[in-house]
C-alpha cells in the first residue's frame, strides 16, 4: 500500500494508542513511542506496529505512537485503521 | 461517579451558553480567554435524569470543559466528583485528534502547574512550569529541536550573545535604532521575530522588512519565530492587549520560557528593549523582564527610545499614520525600505485592513 497522506488513528484514553504514520524520506521504519509502560512494554509495542504495517506492505514510514496502556489487538486496530486512512483506502477486508 | 452517563457537546461560545462556560471556569478559578475558538463541553445525559443516583447532578448539567485556540488547548475544568475518571483524557482527545487531522504538528496546552502532570500522563512534555501557569507540548523534543536548530546557525567561536526580541509590525526608525545601538553594545546580535500572525502586518512581511533593514550589519543573526516567545501560547494577552494580572501571570511563563530553556541553552547574556512609553501592557512586560530575566544570567538592557519631533517612535503611531493617508510623515519615522514596502502595491490590504480595524 502506498501513503498519500499522514493517518491517524485512536485517542488519548486510556488502554488506547493514538498513532501517526507519514510517509519517511529515510528507508525503513522509525518508530517514536511515548508509554508510561515502555521500560515493560516497549518491545512488545515496536513490534506490533512494525509486524502491522510489513502485513501492510508499508515500509518507508514515521510513527508516532502515544500509548496509554494498550493490549496488541488494540495496538493492531489502531496501525491498521491509521494504515488505510494515511493510503486513502475505505476497501478494508474484513476477516 | 461513573453511574451518571454523559455526553460531549460543542458549546456555543455566543450569549447564554458562553456565560455558562465563564461561570464554570470562574468556579476553578479559571479565565474564560477571549481568544478561545471551540470549545466542548461534557454534560450529563439526558436519559439518566430518572436514575435515584441522579440527584445530584441533573439533567444537561456541566461537569467539565475544554477549549481551544489555533493549537493551543485551554480552559480546562472538572468537577472534582468527576475527576480521575477518564474525562480529561476524552476532552484531550477530541482536541487533539482533530488538531493532528487539520495538519498541526505540535499540540501545546496550557494549564495550572499543580495539574501539569495529569498532561505529562496523557503523553505530553512539559515546557515551563511557574508559580501560575504551566506550558506543555505533544512533541517529546519541540523545544529542544528548536534551540537546537538556532545553535547551529550560530558562529561557533563566539560564547556570549545579545538578543532582540520584535515583533516589527512594521519596521521603523525606532526598530533602526535599537537594533544599530544592541549591535554596538554586543559582540553578535540574534533577533528573534514574533511568529504569531495576529499583527496586522503578517509574519512574512515582518519578517522580510526586518531582513531588509538589518542587511548591512555584519553581526547579526535574524532567526526563526517560534511558538516559544511572545506567542498565543506562552503570551495571549499580548495579542488581546490587557493589562491586567492575567498579562503579568504571562509575561513570567513567556520570560521563564525564554531564560530557562531558550537563553541558557544559546548562552543569551544581554536581551534588549525599547522604553515603551505608550503601550501599558508592553511596559508590563518589560518590568517583568528586569526582575526574572537576571535569575538566568541575562542583562536586561533598556534603550531609551527614539525620538523624532519630540515622539517616541512606535509601530502603533505608523499604523495610525497609515490609518490617515500620512505618508510625508511616514518617511520621516520608517527607514527606506519600510517606506519602499508602505507604497507598493503589496502594501494596500494591510492598509486597507488597518482603515477597518480603526473605524
Amino acid at each position: 500500500m502506498n501513503l498519500i497522506s499522514k493517518g491517524f488513528a485512536g485517542t488519548l484514553e486510556s488502554g488506547d494508542i493514538f498513532i501517526e504514520i507519514e510517509k519517511s524520506e529515510q528507508p525503513g521504519i522509525h518508530i517514536d513511542l511515548q508509554s508510561k509502560v515502555k521500560n515493560q512494554y516497549g518491545k512488545q509495542i515496536f513490534s506490533v506496529i512494525t509486524e502491522t504495517l510489513k502485513e501492510n506492505g508499508i515500509t518507508n514510514v514515521n510513527v508516532k505512537a502515544v500509548d496509554q496502556g494498550s493490549l496488541d489487538c488494540t495496538i493492531r486496530a489502531r496501525v491498521t485503521t491509521a494504515i488505510y486512512r494515511g493510503c486513502g483506502r475505505t476497501d478494508y477486508r474484513w476477516e | 461517579m461513573n453511574e451518571y452517563p454523559f455526553e460531549l457537546r460543542k458549546i456555543s461560545l455566543n450569549g447564554k451558553s458562553r456565560q455558562q462556560l465563564v461561570t464554570f471556569l470562574e468556579s476553578f478559578h479559571l479565565n474564560f480567554d477571549d481568544d478561545v475558538q471551540e470549545a466542548i463541553g461534557i454534560f450529563i445525559s439526558a436519559q439518566n435524569s430518572k436514575t435515584e443516583s441522579s440527584q445530584q447532578f441533573g439533567e444537561n448539567d456541566l461537569i467539565a470543559c475544554g477549549g481551544c485556540s489555533g493549537h493551543v488547548i485551554k480552559c480546562i475544568a472538572i468537577r472534582e466528583e468527576f475527576q480521575n475518571t477518564g474525562l480529561l483524557s476524552k476532552i484531550i482527545s477530541y482536541f487533539y485528534s482533530r488538531m493532528k487531522k487539520s495538519g498541526i504538528q505540535n499540540i501545546l496546552i496550557y494549564t495550572k502547574p499543580e495539574q501539569s502532570e495529569k498532561f505529562i500522563n496523557l503523553g505530553f512534555n512539559a515546557i515551563v512550569k511557574t508559580e501560575n501557569v504551566a506550558l506543555l507540548e505533544s512533541e517529546s523534543d519541540g523545544i529542544s529541536r528548536y534551540v537546537e536548530k538556532i545553535r547551529e546557525r550560530l558562529p561557533a567561536e563566539i560564547n556570549e550573545f545579545g538578543c532582540i526580541v520584535m515583533n516589527a509590525n512594521p519596521f521603523t526608525n525606532g526598530h533602526q535604532y535599537l537594533v544599530d545601538t544592541a549591535s554596538r553594545q554586543c559582540r553578535h546580535l540574534l533577533i528573534f521575530p514574533v511568529k504569531e500572525d495576529r499583527s496586522v502586518f503578517p509574519y512574512d512581511v515582518r519578517l522580510q522588512l526586518i531582513k531588509e533593514n538589518i542587511r548591512p550589519y555584519e553581526n547579526i543573526s535574524l532567526l526563526d519565530g517560534s511558538d516559544y516567545i511572545i506567542s498565543a501560547a506562552s503570551f495571549p494577552t499580548y495579542f488581546l492587549k490587557e493589562n491586567s494580572d492575567i498579562s503579568r501571570i504571562q509575561a513570567e511563563l513567556d520570560l521563564t520560557l525564554f531564560g530557562s530553556r531558550i537563553a541558557a541553552p544559546l548562552r543569551i547574556t544581554q536581551r534588549f528593549v525599547g522604553t515603551e512609553p505608550y503601550d501599558l501592557m508592553t511596559a508590563g512586560y518589560n518590568a517583568q523582564m528586569k526582575k526574572i530575566l537576571p535569575m538566568y544570567g541575562v542583562q536586561p538592557i533598556i534603550i531609551p527610545r527614539l525620538e523624532i519631533e519630540g515622539k517616541a517612535v512606535s509601530a502603533s503611531q505608523i499604523r495610525k499614520m497609515l490609518y490617515e493617508n500620512d505618508f510625508s510623515s511616514i518617511e520621516k519615522f520608517v527607514p527606506p525600505a519600510t517606506y519602499h514596502f508602505l507604497i507598493s502595491d503589496e502594501a494596500i490590504p494591510i492598509i486597507q485592513k488597518i482603515k477597518q480595524k480603526m473605524l
